[in-house]
């Protein structure tokens, strides 16, 4: 892998079954609204040895006419709902800024976490995104520092951390330390942490 | 590459195998590590199909079932 730019990785490894899920699943996504990549997923898209059940993306707030025609593509694709299925009651989700999965039909896991960004700090993924460009595709992806700082001083689980080693260890001369403690300093005046 | 190292501390061996894993994929091709990670990430995939909880289940464990869900 290599970055092409400061906000660019090309990324030459051959996709995983998991991999063309998210870039089937995104096509859509993109389509309406902008979205952003974060948490595991991005770790394990650049090599984390681990499983996931759930890859976790940000979307900007969108309307509801947008948000049902969306939802009404996916199913289209053959992905469901897993929270709810008519447009009322998968729109209740969105309006109460609640996570709502998507997985292929008759599946519950690998699904899309799909999360409206509310809060300063999620919407501020959608300034510093970084874009993967990969052999069938691009995704849009948080930031290298963003991810580390949340995952090493937020979430602290021993997955998180080592996710976060693992992104530490691939992109150790590419990180900007000082984003990564501003990041820790954001995340402890946005969600108290010590 | 060093060679992997090992730890009698569950943790530490986990952690000595990230770092290990990762000077790999630094110090091969996208299309080797690729290789090796797609063929693991592909069997998880393959056990995927066969989860036996429901939707509902599933949300009941991350605690995210809302109202009333209309999946059974």
């Amino acid at each position: 892998m290599e970055f092409v730019d400061d906000r660019t990785i090309k990324l030459n490894k051959p996709l995983s079954d998991l991999d063309l899920l998210v870039l089937r699943f995104i096509r859509i996504i993109e389509k309406y609204v902008e979205y952003v990549i974060i948490s595991g997923y991005v770790a394990i898209l650049f090599g984390r040895s681990r499983g996931t059940e759930d890859v976790d993306l940000f979307i900007r707030p969108i309307t509801e006419d947008k948000f049902i025609q969306l939802y009404h593509h996916l199913k289209a694709d053959g992905f469901w709902c897993l929270n709810a299925e008519s447009d009322n009651g998968v729109y209740d989700y969105v309006k109460e800024w609640i996570a709502l999965r998507f997985a292929l039909k008759n599946q519950t896991i690998p699904n899309f976490e799909v999360k409206v960004a509310r809060k300063k700090l999620d919407l501020q993924v959608f300034n510093d995104f970084i874009t993967v460009k990969t052999v069938s595709g691009k995704l849009n992806i948080s930031s290298l520092e963003r991810q580390i700082a949340f995952k090493k001083y937020y979430l602290k689980s021993d997955k998180d951390l080592e996710d976060a080693r693992h992104v530490e260890n691939i992109f150790k001369e590419h990180l900007n330390k000082e984003k990564i403690k501003k990041y820790k300093h954001d995340i402890g005046q946005e969600y108290g942490i010590s | 590459m060093e060679f992997l190292k090992s730890s009698p501390d569950n943790r530490q061996a986990r952690l000595l195998f990230v770092d290990y894993w990762a000077d790999f994929i630094r110090t091969h091709p996208d299309e080797e590590w690729g290789r090796q990670h797609t063929n693991f990430i592909n069997s998880l995939m393959q056990n995927a199909k066969h989860y036996p909880l429901t939707a509902k289940q599933y949300l009941e464990i991350k605690e995210e079932v809302k109202k009333e869900n209309l999946h059974p």
